[in-house]
């Protein structure tokens, strides 16, 4: 491993997607899963509109490629709106911790 | 392209239902008509297999075309037109998504069904004249073969109709046999009115 390698290492994404009802949430999660290995996803339909529906995918993981799931979320039609939390290097900070500390 | 690749383009676009039903209506539609060819030859006196089979085979082909050229070129129109929508709710173009793929192909196999649908049901009716093919003339049993298959294909699209609804399948089987029933009737009226002229 490379000097500061482990630090660019994502280990947890909180997206805020917005997504066209179909492909529905469970393809998302499928896709977004299959894309990088060692990973786990959970997803939650905040808003439902008309014609999209607001998601808030928790992806956590090793090491967690971005740009893949980027890519994958834009090939279902959705898109990422704003990266609502991350967590980088060695260890996982819990939201707890995060909020304990604040 | 794979075809577990075409089901998902047609579930995301929530085809599926509309291929469906594309399928049983011209289906339908067809049979009633090729029925209706048969049993206008058999008030015409044709016996031979050649008259029948050129007149039925040229309304199957006549129906495959206008199925898939109608409904390729109406699904595709309300298909971007949708798209175009969702795109503006998007804020984004979709072309390239799936959905963007999705909408190039899936009109195009909705009016595959929705030709094959009707000439499969005319191919089917006309068996028993192709059958006969060969020989110069045919019985009259030849004709009641032909309504026969007519009536079940008819009956099976009411089996079609009554799992869709989820409801007793032998209740719109009859049904569907019924509007057969009529058909005939009304061309045997018909018919006989013309003869007494």
């Amino acid at each position: 491993m490379k000097k500061g390698e482990a630090m660019c290492k994502i280990n947890l994404l909180i997206l805020d997607v917005l997504k066209p009802h179909k492909p529905d949430i469970m393809e998302l999660c499928k896709d977004v899963t299959e894309c990088t290995k060692n990973i786990s996803v959970n997803a939650r339909v905040v808003e439902i509109d008309e014609k999209t529906e607001s998601i808030q995918l928790i992806v956590k993981g090793e090491n967690i490629d971005l740009e893949k799931i980027k890519e994958t979320i834009e090939k279902l039609g959705a898109s990422i709106h704003s990266i609502d939390e991350i967590s980088m290097g060695y260890e996982l900070i819990s939201s707890k911790e995060f909020a304990r500390i604040n | 392209m794979r075809f577990s690749k075409i089901i998902y383009y047609l579930r995301i676009t929530r085809n599926l239902e509309i291929i469906r039903r594309y399928f049983i209506t011209n289906g339908f539609d067809g049979t009633i008509t090729i029925m209706g060819v048969v049993l206008g030859n058999l008030y015409a006196g044709i016996i031979e297999p050649f008259i029948i089979l050129a007149a039925g085979l040229g309304g199957g082909i006549a129906m495959f075309i206008s199925g898939i050229s109608s409904v390729y070129l109406s699904e595709r129109a309300e298909k971007i037109k949708e798209f175009r929508q969702l795109e503006l709710a998007m804020g984004k173009k979709l072309a390239r998504s799936d959905i963007g793929e999705a909408i190039r192909i899936v009109p195009f196999m909705t009016a595959l069904a929705s030709g094959f649908s009707p000439l499969i049901a005319s191919l089917l009716i006309l068996l028993p004249f192709m059958a006969v093919a060969g020989a110069d003339t045919f019985t009259i049993n030849t004709y009641y073969q032909s309504v026969l298959i007519s009536l079940l294909l008819l009956s099976s699209f009411g089996l079609m109709m009554g799992k869709v609804a989820r409801q007793n399948i032998w209740k719109y089987a009859l049904k569907a046999l019924a509007v057969g029933f009529v058909t005939i009737v009304v061309i045997l009226v018909i018919g006989q009115y013309l003869l007494n002229i």
